[in-house]
């Protein structure tokens, strides 16, 4: 009897399977942070341990469901189960048995093509092909797939990156791409996928406008495990920055009773962890753009009755500020979520620039509700801040956005200097105007003189923190994975001396 | 915007070859004033589709737009009908 069930499970069939490549679908040994090393190429080390330590294969059920997918696949799976179909992510190794069946395969990805940050940076320094563009295309070109296709799979891409289809329409038509969402799906897909199990005609391309984006309660609870137990507390920015596409979207914050029901999913699928995800942590339950404290202190209390580690995904540093200077809130929520005094929690921040003409110009609410032309006093404070209370900074800095002057490069060095002394890392992006694109030569759109300085005050910075750093975000990862990043780390460290980037 | 209205445009291959840029252009203003835009694109491959349509793509678009090859014609009733360029 009991083998017969096992039988019938196995033999479950679909008609929609979601899937994406392995750079995604993975959980990077448990740290968020090593899923960089994806978007870039292999460095000093070759390509199979470099990928063994950024994306190792995940755990699947008899089916080749994974336990973890990304969490953007695990809300369209959930909108389809709500209605009814027949749909399941499936690992990329498992495809095989389930496109023989399938009718429709989503597909959703942050970089198909390594067009974004940092991919195209790495690209750009390296002239070498990232891992996460390579491999989709070997994803896209499995002769399962193939063969899938030849026999009337409809293929519907869509997620972050969606948009790199109309820079690589060649690809959309070699690979048989039959549509491209761009845009929150979970509203739409339904009756995409309804058009394509009835055989009618499907659009080639679907910008989701703002009465088909979700609302709050069109926004399906998540049914399975999402990687690191990454739950969405809120959509949308309020802060309007001129490079960033987030800030399009309507803000809707989750009630609190739906991210409960979210941690609930991932506690009862075996997790450990969470991951609070939002643009900016802080604004949760916030004033517009002032932080509060009720709404954040029982936010990460009920995060907290789940889950011994609690993460977060980005705050925004003027929050940082204002949340501290005003009701000691970093102070607090830290202790709420650091489980000792040698504990630390990462976080994603954006600098973008030192120059407060810059700011002023691109982001000119980043540092609302302080005057945008304060921005890098902003920066300082909110470091220091995050230092005292052992929030760690993995910090963004864009270099090469339109209008940027040398001027500019010299403040954003300057800043680097003023913030050495602070426990952070700091990423250099480079901006890729997609205009650049067009004519396909944008890998030569090397770095100027003081664009390769502001790149190596980051190298500097991030190598005098790293190793201090890596003790701790590495104390209980597998000594592989330990060893592989020692190595590289020790590696470019030696590197950078011989090129005397460090005194 | 009109929460309930609906276009549908209608472009031919060999009149936006005369004027590439005339699709985006006429398309823009109406951009704000339709809820959805179905685009039906004639003789163009599926390469070509994506191409015509990318300068949408970096555009403050609010309303919904979906795009059709004009083989897939999909019988539905619309506001207003426009044919572009």
């Amino acid at each position: 009897m009991r083998r017969q069930r096992c039988r019938r499970m196995v033999d479950e069939r679909f008609d929609v399977v979601l899937s994406v490549d392995r750079t995604l679908m993975t959980n990077h040994h448990g740290k968020e942070f090593l899923g960089f090393l994806a978007t870039g190429p292999p460095v000093m080390v070759p390509e199979k341990i470099w990928m063994a330590v950024a994306a190792p294969r995940m755990r699947v059920d008899d089916l080749g469901r994974p336990l973890e997918a990304p969490y953007g696949l695990r809300k369209i799976e959930a909108a389809l189960l709500d209605a009814g179909i027949k749909a399941a992510v499936i690992d990329p190794d498992y495809l095989g048995k389930h496109l023989k069946n399938a009718k429709v395969l989503g597909i959703g990805h942050h970089d198909y093509f390594a067009l974004g940050p940092p991919s195209s940076e790495w690209w750009v320094l390296t002239g070498r092909e990232p891992v996460n563009s390579k491999c989709f295309r070997k994803f896209m070109e499995k002769p399962e797939v193939r063969m899938a296709k030849k026999n009337g799979l409809k293929i519907i891409v869509g997620g972050p990156a969606a948009w790199q289809w109309l820079w690589m329409p060649d690809y959309a038509e070699k690979w048989g791409v039959d549509t491209v969402v761009e845009g929150e799906a979970e509203k739409i897909i339904v009756s995409l996928v309804q058009d394509a199990l009835e055989g009618k005609p499907l659009p080639r391309y679907v910008h989701v406008g703002i009465q088909d984006t979700p609302v709050l309660n069109e926004i399906p609870v998540i049914k399975n495990a999402s990687v690191n137990g990454l739950v969405e507390i809120m959509r949308g920015c309020p802060r309007g920055c001129r490079f960033c596409s987030v800030t399009l979207r309507p803000l809707r914050q989750y009630p609190l009773e739906m991210v409960e029901k979210e941690l609930r999913v991932n506690k009862a699928c075996g997790l450990d962890r969470c991951l609070l995800h939002a643009e900016d942590i802080l604004l949760y339950g916030a004033d517009g753009v002032k932080p509060r404290p009720e709404p954040l202190i029982r936010l990460h209390q009920t995060a907290r009755q789940f889950f011994k580690v609690v993460g977060w995904s980005h705050v925004s540093l003027s929050a940082v500020k204002y949340a501290e200077e005003n009701y000691s809130l970093i102070t607090r929520l830290s202790e709420i979520i650091l489980q000792d005094e040698h504990d630390y929690i990462g976080v994603e921040v954006g600098i973008e620039t030192g120059s407060p003409r810059l700011a002023e110009k691109i982001m000119p609410a980043k540092a609302a509700p302080y005057p945008a032309g304060s921005w890098p006093s902003i920066v300082k404070d909110a470091f220091s801040i995050m230092h005292e209370s052992r929030v760690v900074p993995a910090a963004t800095i864009i270099i090469g956005m339109p209008d940027e002057k040398p001027d500019d490069l010299v403040k954003t060095l300057e800043l680097i200097e003023e913030l050495k002394d602070f426990r952070s890392l700091i990423i250099p992006m480079y901006f890729v105007p997609m205009g650049v694109l067009k004519n396909g030569e944008w890998y030569r759109a090397k770095p100027n003189g003081e664009q390769l300085e502001v790149m190596k005050a980051c190298l500097k910075h991030d190598l005098r923190w790293i190793k201090d750093l890596s003790n701790w975000y590495f104390n209980k990862t597998n000594p592989f994975v330990k060893i592989s990043l020692k190595t590289v780390i020790f590696l470019v460290e030696r590197v950078a001396k011989g090129f005397r980037l460090l005194s | 915007m009109n929460p309930d209205r609906r276009l549908h445009v209608t472009v031919r291959r060999e009149r936006f070859l005369e004027d590439p840029g005339g699709l985006v252009e006429r398309i823009a203003p109406l951009l704000t004033r339709y809820r959805q835009i179905t685009i039906h694109m004639h003789g163009f491959k599926q390469g070509e589709l994506l191409e015509a349509i990318r300068p949408l793509s970096n555009k403050n678009v609010w309303a919904t737009i979906v795009v059709y090859d004009g083989e897939n014609m999909v019988s539905e009733a619309y506001d207003e009908e426009a044919t572009v360029p």
